[in-house]
């Protein structure tokens, strides 16, 4: 997985001024309504489920599993979309096809990695 | 209105946790992260309504309705958008929810499911309101009531239906006569039989004791029938 510092003053962006695509909390927020509570509670299951996903996601691709990595990719995308990345959604989902299909090629894992790394920094910002 | 959630997903989990408590008639009963522990639970335990995603690991969620002899509604729930056209084949499956889900779009679901609830309860109401059908043999229509019928036989193109005075035999089929026969008394034990379960008088392993009649029970229906018994 490509390495890449992100500042978290970086990483943060509003909803409203969205210009690159940047992970943010609209659906969380939108979810929580008020409830401080479940989403603090929320927020850290998706931590914990998306740190062992990715570390299975990356065993299986060492492993050269590919349609296990497929089957992984395919549940990051929930958290991918959670974390208002809808292009990072298409990518997935290009990503997921590639590795169903074992093409080798794999042309859109590197852009999926960094994603990755924004999602996790972004979270860790929280 | 009782709930169950398949997916394994634990932040998809807590998503519908967190939406159905916006909903007073909805309790969640419990959630499965695979779907062959609730097929296990299915089996002791009645719903009214699952919620299940389409997508998962060694048993998908196509696979997991093709195992259930009488499914309850189901919502699916899924992040692909192409799932959802299969699924739509099946009879139980009553909306699909794209994740992630989004309140307003989940009422809607609900709204469907509460609307397909009134209807069914309407129809049985409409069954249950008899107790009696009329059957056509040799011209003449015959009154039966209810509770004189212990056990209905598929033979061919007929059925002989049984009760404790004399039989009956009607051109007609199973599949037909149960629409008309009220669920709190009746029930398809094999694909040739249907029982009145108040009448058995023993379970024996996989047959049934009904008046002086012996009478499979297949292994797909069993669990249904277990499910109605009052057991100790």
């Amino acid at each position: 997985m490509i390495e890449e510092n992100f500042t978290c003053q970086q990483l943060y962006v509003s909803p409203n001024t969205l210009k690159l695509e940047k992970p943010n909390t609209s659906y969380i927020d939108q979810l929580s309504v008020d409830d401080i509570a479940f989403k603090n509670k929320f927020i850290n299951l998706i931590k914990k489920e998306l740190t062992v996903e990715i570390d299975s996601y990356k065993k299986a691709i060492s492993n050269k599993e590919y349609l296990k990595a497929s089957q992984l990719v395919h549940r990051l995308k929930h958290k991918v979309s959670i974390l208002g990345l809808k292009k990072g959604y298409n990518l997935a989902l290009d990503f997921e096809n590639e590795l169903k299909e074992n093409t080798n090629s794999f042309a859109s894992k590197e852009k999926f990695d960094k994603m990755l790394n924004k999602m996790v920094k972004f979270l860790e910002c929280l | 209105m009782k709930c169950i959630i398949i997916d394994d997903e634990a932040t998809a989990r807590k998503i519908i946790v967190h939406l159905c408590s916006h909903v007073k008639s909805i309790e969640i009963i419990n959630e499965f992260s695979n779907a062959i522990e609730a097929i296990k639970f299915l089996n002791k335990n009645e719903v009214d309504l699952i919620f299940l995603d389409i997508h998962m690991p060694n048993f998908t969620g196509i696979d997991f309705i093709e195992t259930l002899k009488k499914p309850p509604k189901i919502i699916i729930t899924t992040s692909d958008k192409n799932f959802a056209f299969e699924s739509y084949e099946y009879e139980s499956v009553l909306d699909y929810l794209l994740k992630p889900i989004t309140l307003p779009r989940f009422l809607k679901a609900i709204t469907k499911v509460e609307n397909a609830r009134s209807q069914q309860r309407k129809k049985e109401t409409k069954v249950d309101s008899h107790d009696h059908l009329y059957v056509n043999i040799n011209r003449r229509l015959i009154k039966i009531e209810y509770n004189k019928i212990y056990l209905i036989e598929a033979k061919g193109d007929y059925i002989i239906i049984k009760t404790e005075k004399e039989n009956y035999t009607v051109h007609t089929t199973l599949k037909k006569i149960i629409e008309k026969l009220p669920s709190s008394n009746f029930l398809k034990i094999h694909r040739s039989f249907i029982i009145n379960y108040k009448k058995i008088v023993d379970i024996e392993d996989n047959s049934v004791l009904i008046n002086k009649d012996v009478v499979p029970i297949s292994r797909l229906n069993k669990p249904e029938l277990m499910k109605k018994l009052n057991l100790l």
